[in-house]
């Protein structure tokens, strides 16, 4: 088999056009879901039951269902149901928000049962203002456990959202596919593909191991 | 939008024959990966520098390339030099260095949340490695550690629907081939969401039992 | 390859020319045979139910080859670009495509979301009976095939029996190879598209790849595509059309008419020769198309 990438001169300009819908994509969901993502992880996480139980079963349905399902709600339920007609980007955005949410929102969770108990009833002993005790306290504690998933599930996510191309949004993936397909050269586009996410997903890292340093409270196991 | 469960009904055997695939393939991941992923995670906050490099080289590559390419190379890419790969094997090769990559950073944020003063506590006592390990720090992250695994089997769960693009018949394959062959998506489509969110509800099950027991006092 | 199914097609046309003038050419006094018969249509025609006012929204998965496709300048092409934009001109409307997967067609047409999907959807029971959709007329008789690699030693359907099959996944040309064959849906490679049936094919991983006659010759035309053949009986013939959202009787009256029209006045034929496909439509006549 020959190998041969002046592909990407004919049809790089093309298939690069999505990049910018997977960029837009990435950060409109990942921008959305944190903030969400650590309420629904307070949630999960809350003394109240009002707030736990919705948040749970929530958390239980949306993890469950394949994203692309999700998607689907979106685009093509949405519709029929609620008369709601999203355009493709914008119904693919919300998808991903609602699922990446919960995905997150167990990470969060997870981080805050790595805090002891003790210190949450230091805190209530104390009569420290939520919020406050929250940004001060709880979170910083719980901020070493958070980010290695927090990150690899965004890793996850960035190469998810080729599923967008099934609700009309084309986007890097959807274009290199009709590339391949034109052009019976399945390899050499999918070696550029991989590369591109390479990058992406390289600056998340950097992002992890800069944010993994600030946080760093507790160290690993080396002197 | 109309919903005839008939058509379900008339396509149940391959649909069915899509669900056991899906569940062996799960469980051959999770087997393989669980103990790979807790040495890469333990490796990554071993005070053995080499060992940390090359694991959080290994998750970090990994984790930075799609492994829809990994498969495509691995199933289409190999047999020109020869090398030919049964779809089941293809898949559960990709799936299982994808995941243990991933599970392994999960189950470091564990390890994370342990205090860094047992560490020197057990280097004061002169305490056998593996004996820290399998004594002080597993124990101790374990109920730190559920949640993510959890949530990372049941991301994995769905995540064997990529082994179609290798020709598993799996069950993301079996309803898709359906729709196409009937043209009727709604009633596939629902098959496959409800499938998968049994399968997760029994790892939710799973998870909040294993989280009752092991819930630090 | 393309060669015999012409030589098919003029077959039947050569049929036909003969038995026309034994048919009656006088009816009640009128001479049949100096009659011209053509047909008026409403311009624009009004169509009641469209998704947007003027606009003709169709589903496609620009991954078909010389049917529909991304071209070398990013654009959408192919016969059935071609064909679609005409039917919506014709119809006063603006035609706009929705680039989607495959597994976004369907619930895409259930939901209202497009007017008009599938590039060729061959009938079958389930397909013609569906409440979700209409199927238009046939726009081509549907040839599926087998195809080999030329050193294979497969010769002929007989020689399938314990080869290894394969196709995409769910496809009607997939199944009409292993009945061929008389083989199981599990002993099969059941591939996700038609690249990676091509490279299946190529790395030996199947010995016969079941498609249709279209995808066949995209596929013979393509890079190594002097390693391949069609083997020359077909495994099944069929027709094949486009679907139209349930919503819109009055769509499909519309695009049956035209279809009709393309078919008579050479449109169909035209565009299958400017996209070196083979031409099937002068055979839909056997059918009563």
């Amino acid at each position: 088999m020959d190998f041969d990438l002046s592909i990407w001169a004919v049809r790089g300009p093309y298939i690069l056009q999505g990049l910018w819908l997977t960029l837009a994509l990435v950060a409109g969901v990942l921008a959305i879901s944190t903030p969400l993502a650590l309420a629904v992880g307070l949630a999960l996480e809350a003394r109240s039951r009002w707030l736990r139980a919705p948040a749970t079963v929530l958390s239980w349905m949306v993890r469950g269902v394949p994203p692309l399902i999700i998607l689907f709600i979106a685009y093509y339920v949405l519709p029929i149901v609620l008369d709601l007609r999203l355009e493709s980007l914008t119904a693919a955005i919300a998808g991903f928000v609602v699922y990446n949410t919960f995905i997150l929102g167990e990470v969060v969770s997870a981080g805050l049962r790595a805090v002891p108990k003790g210190q949450h009833e230091a805190i209530a002993a104390a009569g420290l203002p939520m919020t406050r005790s929250l940004r001060r306290i709880v979170l910083p504690q719980a901020m070493p456990s958070i980010i290695p998933p927090y990150v690899s599930y965004s890793m996850d996510m960035v190469k998810g959202t080729a599923l967008a191309g099934a609700i009309g949004v084309t986007e890097l993936v959807t274009r290199a596919n009709q590339a391949i397909v034109a052009t019976n050269r399945p390899f050499e586009i999918l070696l550029g593909v991989a590369i591109i996410y390479g990058v992406i997903d390289a600056m998340l890292i950097a992002v992890q191991m800069w944010s993994e340093r600030r946080w760093d409270h507790q160290g690993h196991v080396s002197p | 939008m109309n919903f005839d469960p008939t058509l379900i009904e008339n396509a149940l055997p391959s649909l069915l024959y899509g669900v056991r695939t899906t569940i062996w393939l799960f469980l051959a991941i999770m087997g393989l990966c669980t103990p790979l992923a807790l040495l890469v995670a333990l490796a990554r906050v071993s005070r053995v520098r080499g060992l940390r490099r090359a694991a959080a080289t290994y998750v970090n590559v990994i984790r930075a390339l799609p492994l829809l390419v990994i498969l495509y190379f691995t199933f289409y890419g190999l047999p020109s030099l020869g090398v030919f790969v049964s779809p089941f094997t293809a898949a559960l090769v990709g799936l299982t260095v994808v995941t243990t990559a991933y599970l392994a950073e999960d189950l470091r944020s564990g390890l994370m949340a342990v205090p860094r003063g047992q560490f020197e506590a057990a280097d004061a006592l002169g305490l056998p490695t593996w004996r820290f390990v399998w004594r002080v720090l597993v124990p101790q992250a374990l109920p730190v550690m559920c949640g993510p695994y959890f949530t990372r089997a049941i991301v994995t769960v769905k995540a064997t629907s990529i082994a179609s693009l290798v020709a598993v018949s799996e069950l993301t394959a079996q309803s898709m081939a359906k729709v196409t062959e009937t043209y009727r998506s709604v009633e596939f489509l629902a098959f496959a969401a409800v499938v998968y969110l049994l399968l997760t509800s029994l790892m939710a099950i799973l998870q909040s039992r294993v989280q009752r027991r092991v819930t630090l006092p | 390859m393309t060669l015999s199914i012409r030589k098919t097609a003029t077959a039947f046309a050569a049929a036909l020319a003969l038995l026309a003038p034994l048919g009656a050419a006088q009816a009640q006094g009128i001479d049949l045979d100096s009659l011209e018969v053509s047909l008026d249509y409403p311009d624009p025609w009004p169509l009641e139910n469209l998704i947007e006012e003027g606009k003709l929204i169709i589903a496609t998965t620009g991954k078909t080859q010389k049917e529909t496709f991304i071209g070398d300048d990013g654009t959408l092409q192919g016969a059935r670009i071609d064909l679609w934009t005409k039917l919506a001109e014709d119809l006063g409307l603006e035609p706009e495509f929705v680039r989607v997967d495959w597994s976004g067609v369907m619930p895409g047409l259930a939901a209202n979301r497009f007017d008009m999907g599938c590039e060729g959807a061959s009938w079958n029971n389930d397909r013609l009976t569906s409440p979700d959709f209409f199927l238009t007329r046939p726009v081509k008789v549907a040839i599926d095939v087998a195809v080999v690699k030329k050193d294979s030693g497969i010769e002929s359907l007989d020689d399938l029996a314990d080869a290894k099959l394969g196709g995409v996944k769910g496809e009607m040309e997939l199944q009409h190879l292993l009945s061929t064959a008389g083989q199981d849906e599990t002993d099969a490679l059941a591939l996700p598209g038609v690249t990676e049936a091509r490279l299946a094919l190529l790395n030996g991983q199947i010995e016969a790849y079941g498609t249709g006659i279209h995808a066949a010759s995209a596929l013979l035309d393509g890079p190594d595509g002097d390693q391949f053949k069609i083997l020359p009986q077909p495994t099944a013939v069929g027709v094949g059309g486009f679907c139209v959202n349930a919503r819109e009787p009055d769509l499909l009256t519309a695009v049956n008419f035209l279809m009709a029209k393309y078919r008579t006045d050479g449109t169909i034929k035209a565009l299958n020769e400017k996209w070196d496909l083979p031409d099937t439509s002068e055979m839909l006549s056997v059918v009563g198309y």
